[in-house]
């Protein structure tokens, strides 16, 4: 079934839409949770929530690309469900590592005290996003989007691990040149 | 600032890159077909290719096969024009089905346009850019694919029902992906050729796959397919950008031919508004990725992107948005 016919599901409150959900993007929910969680059945409440979430979203929203809007969902679900577990059993998998490397793209003037408002963040790494070459923009969401480890990354794009870590650092050094320009000061 | 909140921000980035960095995994099975090579040129790999770039007959061939494409649109001979799949179908109000392509069953008479098959899908011949500056076009090029075959002509369909195979193609050349696009929506050949005058030029030559697939709005071409509404320059005309913002949220409609003139001819030519005098202007839209887009536009609000499989595809905006381009 086409997304906008699945969508269209959902604006009409037909519950067949979280059927064809689970069956066209099931598989690639459950991939993102997965990569984040490391548990099989945490993943799979995690995209059972997403299916919530989309299902509670829809409408209002009308998602244009609607394997990315689920990830999304996906994704922010699985970080809480982390968060409140490793506030407990702290420096597991990847989020944890992926946390400490993007410490590194944080302007040393910022205190870790202050806030920023995260969309006005995000627009901010868009742009940055938008400058950066096709295949260091992949890498970097592999590893900072997805939380795909190293050696995963190396192997979807035919890098070597040592090129993948070199195009990430050089990616977060651009990234905090970025934020300061941007302002981000106080 | 603290880390966690760096993450939560990235939760957010643009849709089509999340989507992009794991494009197998967001795409539905369907979507995967047999036959990809998802490797990269190694350097001794690009220096081989330059070499073959270099050979007098590879040469002579591309550029054949430029001229030919470049002075009238058609390469090589006889697959009906119009003729290489069923004609688009409304699937519901304002949405359009272009069926999956197909080569004709029965022998035909005009015109062969260059296709390369790719992922199980067909893909037509679209712009051609060319540049003296290796980058403005090799910025263009991304992953390598492969060679074509060269093995598509009339009777291909006869011999074999299953002519779909990986690069199979009525031209040669080296295929890549485009930088910034969809595979499934367009990719290239590029390579570089010698003017009698001296010098080198390089070229970029897109194919572009618009069927098989169902646009509900305009949308679904202008930003995820063409990348328009991403890479628009600051200099673009106000009127063209609320042409573009119209153009968005536009309705298709599909123009059928007449079944006893064919593809080009259509009804009572004098009252058909396609061939009206001075009815329609083409709309060239550049983007800061260097490549452009053209779109042929009609007086009644008609906009026709230039393509192949689009032929009969019409989007429907205000008659009153495109006077600009008439004044």
């Amino acid at each position: 079934m086409e997304d906008t016919e699945i969508i269209a599901l959902y604006w009409a409150r037909d519950e067949r839409a979280v059927s064809e959900t689970a069956e066209k993007y099931g598989r690639y929910c459950h991939s993102v949770a997965y990569r984040i969680l490391q548990n099989k059945e945490d993943s799979e409440e995690c995209v059972n929530d997403t299916y919530t979430g989309a299902w509670n979203t829809i409408p209002p929203h009308r998602p244009e690309l609607f394997s990315a809007f689920l990830a999304k969902i996906t994704r922010r679900i699985s970080l809480n469900r982390l968060r409140n577990k490793t506030a407990e059993r702290r420096g597991s998998g990847q989020y944890t590592v992926t946390l400490e490397e993007l410490t590194e793209c944080i302007p040393s003037s910022l205190s870790a005290e202050d806030t920023l408002e995260t969309h006005e963040l995000t627009r901010i790494i868009n742009k940055f996003l938008d400058g950066l070459p096709t295949d260091e923009r992949r890498v970097f969401l592999c590893r900072y989007w997805y939380l795909d480890p190293i050696k995963d990354i190396a192997k979807r794009f035919s890098f070597g691990e040592s090129k993948v870590k070199m195009m990430l650092k050089r990616t977060r050094e651009k990234l905090l040149i970025h934020l300061e320009k941007e302002g981000i000061t106080l | 600032m603290k880390p966690k909140q760096l993450q939560d921000a990235l939760n957010d980035v643009k849709e089509e890159y999340i989507a992009d960095a794991h494009k197998e995994e967001s795409e539905t099975n369907s979507a995967k077909a047999a036959g990809n090579l998802p490797f990269a040129l190694t350097g001794s790999e690009r220096k081989g290719l330059k070499k073959i770039f270099r050979r007098p007959s590879f040469r002579i061939a591309l550029v054949a096969c430029l001229l030919l494409v470049l002075g009238g649109g058609a390469i090589f001979a006889t697959v009906t024009h119009g003729r290489t799949h069923d004609k688009p179908t409304p699937s519901k109000p304002g949405s359009v089905h272009i069926p999956p392509a197909e080569m004709p069953k029965l022998s035909a008479t005009a015109d062969m346009l260059g296709l390369i098959c790719h992922n199980g899908k067909v893909y037509t011949e679209a712009q051609i850019f060319s540049s003296d500056v290796k980058e403005d076009i090799w910025g263009l090029v991304g992953t390598y694919l492969g060679e074509t075959n060269c093995e598509i002509h009339e009777w291909t369909a006869r011999q074999n029902e299953n002519w779909i195979t990986e690069l199979a193609s009525n031209v040669a050349g080296t295929v890549y992906t485009v930088n910034g696009y969809d595979d499934d929506f367009r990719i290239c050949t590029a390579g570089e050729w010698y003017p009698e005058e001296g010098g080198v030029r390089y070229f970029v030559f897109f194919y572009e796959c618009l069927n098989g697939i169902t646009l509900n709005q305009g949308s679904d071409l202008i930003h995820h397919k063409l990348r328009i509404m991403d890479r628009l320059p600051d200099t673009v005309e106000k009127e063209t950008k609320t042409l573009l913002d119209a153009l968005y949220k536009a309705p298709f409609i599909v123009i059928k031919p007449d079944p006893e003139s064919g593809y080009y001819y259509y009804g009572d030519k004098s009252k058909d508004f396609r061939y009206i005098e001075n009815n329609n202007a083409y709309l060239e839209i550049p983007l800061t990725d260097g490549t452009s887009n053209g779109f042929i536009v009609y007086k009644n609000g008609y906009v026709k992107y230039n393509c192949f499989d689009l032929r009969d595809c019409y989007m429907v905006v205000d008659p009153a948005l495109v006077e600009y381009l008439f004044q």
